[in-house]
Formats: structure tokens, sequence, C-alpha cells
């Protein structure tokens, strides 16, 4: 049978296939693979491109172990390896530790070493007199008697002895708590397994902090970096190169209001309290532990100190965000952030040498 | 063909040309949420029609709301409610989680403006 169309049948019919083909959008891609862990206290997101599904779900499942492992041996507040060296290191005994625990020890001391301080991770007193070792915020600030005690019982780490496995301490003030860098180093560790596997292109982002290998399908991996005072909203783009990490310790993650008073989770183990000076601190660099623990540094460190620890760390690429939102960079980090307000007033810092590092 | 048959089709062309721009070429919007429980359990759900979503987590049931191509946590279980004031989420690798319940929400798009969010 002949099928006459009429020109408006014929035009209706043409729109109808435009319609149709509008559909086509509906699905998305699907060589972005995509994987949640909870763990750490946090959520881990995963995001793998350029194999097939079976690879990737093989990874994700194998490093949902490894997560809940390192989780579990890097706790210290619950039973395990870092439980058991902060007893043994209260009573003043020389503790064995394990493979796995012995090169955070190591990195532990050799940061806060680098640090001027500024990042101390044997305050595990101090995160528990404040309430930060629960997954719960804490209601209130402690005493300030409390604090004047921690004052006159700072944690030193530089009396921790480290020979081969033995580990041995002649402060007893000195309690673990790993949370400050643990988790870029167990993004190290996912990033060497997921390379090992052969997948070359992937983000590990665990809680809003991240590495990168590899790039999205045709162009570099971008990130958007949250807005440390607008909910929802991001600051600035940066398209990231392969290995690199991006961290960032803002005031916004985690805190309470007391009285009227807000109190923040990063704590200045020189003085017991919240650091005041910045909102947000965001650093690139190639070692997430490193990236980890400098974020936290360089935050306490403050407006006055951060160019100093930034240099004794080594890190060159660094955003900050004091709390009148004022913006700060480095001459290396500029060129790499694409602000979303173009026309905002940046600070730039020249004292730390733009080479890449 | 008439003149009103002319109008519509003009009108029907400029429309079907407005929504290829919006639909193909719009950046960051999203078009799924991409749902993942206790690690385990993903599902992929359209944005685009609203509607209510209860999911079961670890401590009891969120409800998630799907609103004008939208998405945010109406009630959650947990103490924090970190996830609920988090608000509404509708760019590609937008992200809420209620960690409690074990419950992560991301705007999965075409064409997104960023992979992953540094916080």
């Amino acid at each position: 049978m002949r099928i006459i169309l009429r020109s408006r049948t014929k035009s209706i019919f043409a729109l109808l296939i435009a319609l149709f083909l509008l559909s086509a959008c509906s699905e998305p891609k699907q060589e972005i693979h995509k994987y949640s862990y909870f763990t750490f206290g946090t959520i881990i997101q995963l995001t793998i491109a350029g194999v097939e599904k079976e690879l990737a779900d093989e990874a994700a499942a194998e490093l949902d172990t490894k997560f809940a492992d390192m989780h579990n041996d890097w706790h210290a507040w619950q039973p395990s390896p870092v439980m058991t060296l902060n007893q043994q290191l209260a009573k003043g005994e020389t503790a064995t530790v394990d493979e796995k625990l012995l090169p955070l020890l190591l990195k532990a001391k050799a940061f806060t070493d680098i640090s001027s301080d500024t990042f101390n991770p044997a305050i595990g007193h101090l995160l528990f007199m404040w309430g930060y070792q629960k997954d719960e915020q804490p209601i209130e600030p402690p005493a300030q008697l409390k604090i004047d005690e921690y004052l006159n019982n700072i944690p030193d780490l530089s009396k921790l002895k480290i020979d081969g496995n033995q580990v041995s301490s002649s402060d007893n003030n000195i309690q673990f708590d790993l949370g400050g860098f643990a988790k870029g180093y167990g993004i190290d560790r996912a990033i060497d397994h997921l390379k090992s596997k052969g997948i070359t292109n992937a983000i590990v982002n665990a809680g809003g902090d991240l590495k990168v290998i590899g790039q999205q399908t045709d162009r570099p991996w971008r990130i958007g970096i949250r807005h440390p005072r607008k909910t929802g909203s991001v600051i600035g783009l940066l398209d990231v190169n392969d290995g690199e990490s991006v961290f960032t310790s803002g005031d916004y993650e985690r805190y309470f209001i007391y009285e009227d008073r807000r109190y923040h989770h990063i704590l200045d183990p020189r003085t017991g309290l919240p650091a005041t000076d910045l909102t947000s601190v965001t650093i690139i660099t190639e070692d997430a532990a490193l990236a980890d623990a400098a974020a936290t540094a360089l935050f306490v460190a403050g407006l006055k100190d951060w160019e100093k620890v930034a240099t004794q760390m080594g890190i060159n690429k660094v955003m900050l965000i004091d709390k009148h939102g004022q913006l700060y960079m480095t001459a290396a980090m500029q060129p790499r952030m694409q602000l979303v307000e173009k026309d905002q007033d940046i600070v730039i810092s020249r004292t730390i040498s733009d080479e890449n590092r | 063909m008439k003149i009103g048959d002319k109008l519509v089709l003009i009108i029907g062309i400029v429309l079907v040309a407005s929504l290829y721009k919006q639909l193909w070429f719009s950046e960051g919007h999203g078009d799924f949420i991409q749902i993942t429980i206790d690690a385990k359990e993903q599902r992929l759900v359209s944005l685009a029609e609203d509607q209510i979503l209860k999911m079961k987590g670890k401590v009891g049931i969120s409800e998630l709301e799907i609103h004008n191509g939208k998405i945010r946590f109406k009630h959650s279980p947990c103490t924090n409610q970190i996830c609920v004031h988090t608000g509404w989420l509708e760019k590609g690798g937008d992200f809420a989680a209620c960690l409690p319940n074990r419950i992560a929400v991301e705007v999965v798009a075409n064409n997104t403006l960023f992979d992953s969010i540094n916080f």
C-alpha cells in the first residue's frame, strides 16, 4: 500500500522524529564506573575510566576489603595495632609494630618535623578531650582547665624513637590519632592497587580529598573546589594531572555551635584550640599523605606562617581563603585554578618557588 | 499549507531547536542520580520525574525527594542531619551522603562541569 503524506503531516512527522532523537541524551555514558565506600569515618568515591566494567568491578571489590583493613588497622579508638601502641607508649614500654603501621609512624614523625609542629598526629588526648574521636559532633568545648593541662603536656614527637620495628618514647603523652594523614596514605595505597590491576585512569576521593591517575576519556580529570561559605557552590575548577592529589582543609567540614560560638575540628596543637585565621586551604601535590598533612598544617599555621611551613613541606601549589573571604594563592597555583567569579581580588604569594614539585 | 499551519511549524522548529541546545549543550545539569546503599547496592534513577524515594539504610529509612530535576535528602534517621542540610543537588558531580545510614547520592550528567568535588 502506498502511503501518501500531505506536507503538513510530513512536517509534523519530521518534528516527532526530531523530538525522538532528543531522548538519545537520556542514557549516561557507560565508560565511567563509579563506586562508593563508607569507611575512615567518611565516604570514599572511586571513579574509573577506560576499562571494561568487569575489571572495574573486580578492582572496586578488592578495594572494599583493603579500605576496611586499613580502617581497622589504623583506628586509634577501637581495638587495633594503633590502640595497642598507644597503650604501650603510655606505660613507657617499647612496642613492636608491624610493617603496615611502621611507614605511617615514620611519616608521622617526618611530617611533624617539617611542619614546625603545626601538624601533630600524637594529640590523641586533645582530640578525645574535644570529643572528636567519635563520629557524632561534640556538644561543648572542654573546660579551660583541661586545655591548660594539655598545654603543660603537649606531646613531643621528637621524643619518639623508631629503631627498626621497635618504637619507644620518653614522652608518655604521645597518643597517636593518625586521622590527620592516614586517609591520604590510604588513597596512595588505593591508587597503587588500581595501577597494579592495569587501571590507569581513576579518581579516588575520600571525603572530599582526592588523587587522580590518567585522565577522563579525552580530557584531564576536572575537579570542583567547594566554596567554604556558599553551600552547594564551587569556588573554582581545576584540571588535575596524572598522579596529582588535591586536598582541602576547611572549617566547614566538622563543627558545632556552643553559646553562639562556632568551634570547628582543626585544632592547633600549639594552643589546644581551633585554628582561627582561615576558612579553607587547598593544596596540590603528588604524595596524598603529604598533601593531607600539609593541608592541616597550613590551616593551623595561618596567615603569618603558611608560606614558611609550605616551603618546609615542599608544597608550592596552595590556595587559602581567610575568614574575611580574601583569597591567597601561590604563583604556581594561580594558573591552575579557574575561579567561578573571575573578578575576585587575589593576593599572590611569590615567596614560594613556582617550579613544579 | 495555510498561515496557521506555517506558524505552528515555525513554533515547533524553534521549540525543538531550543530543546536541543538545552539538552545536548547545557553544561552541568544532571540527568540521573546514582544512589549507593552500603557500598553494595547501586541504583540509577532519572531526575526527570518528581517523586519521593524511600531508601532503607543501616539505621533506618532515608527519604530522597526529586523535584524539578533536583534531588535532596528530605528526611533522614541520623542524628547530625548533615545530609539533609546539604540541600538540593542538581549538577553533574553534586554529591551528598548520610554516613550513619550509609546512603550516598551523586548526580550523573553526560555533560558535566566536573568529575569529582574537593572539599
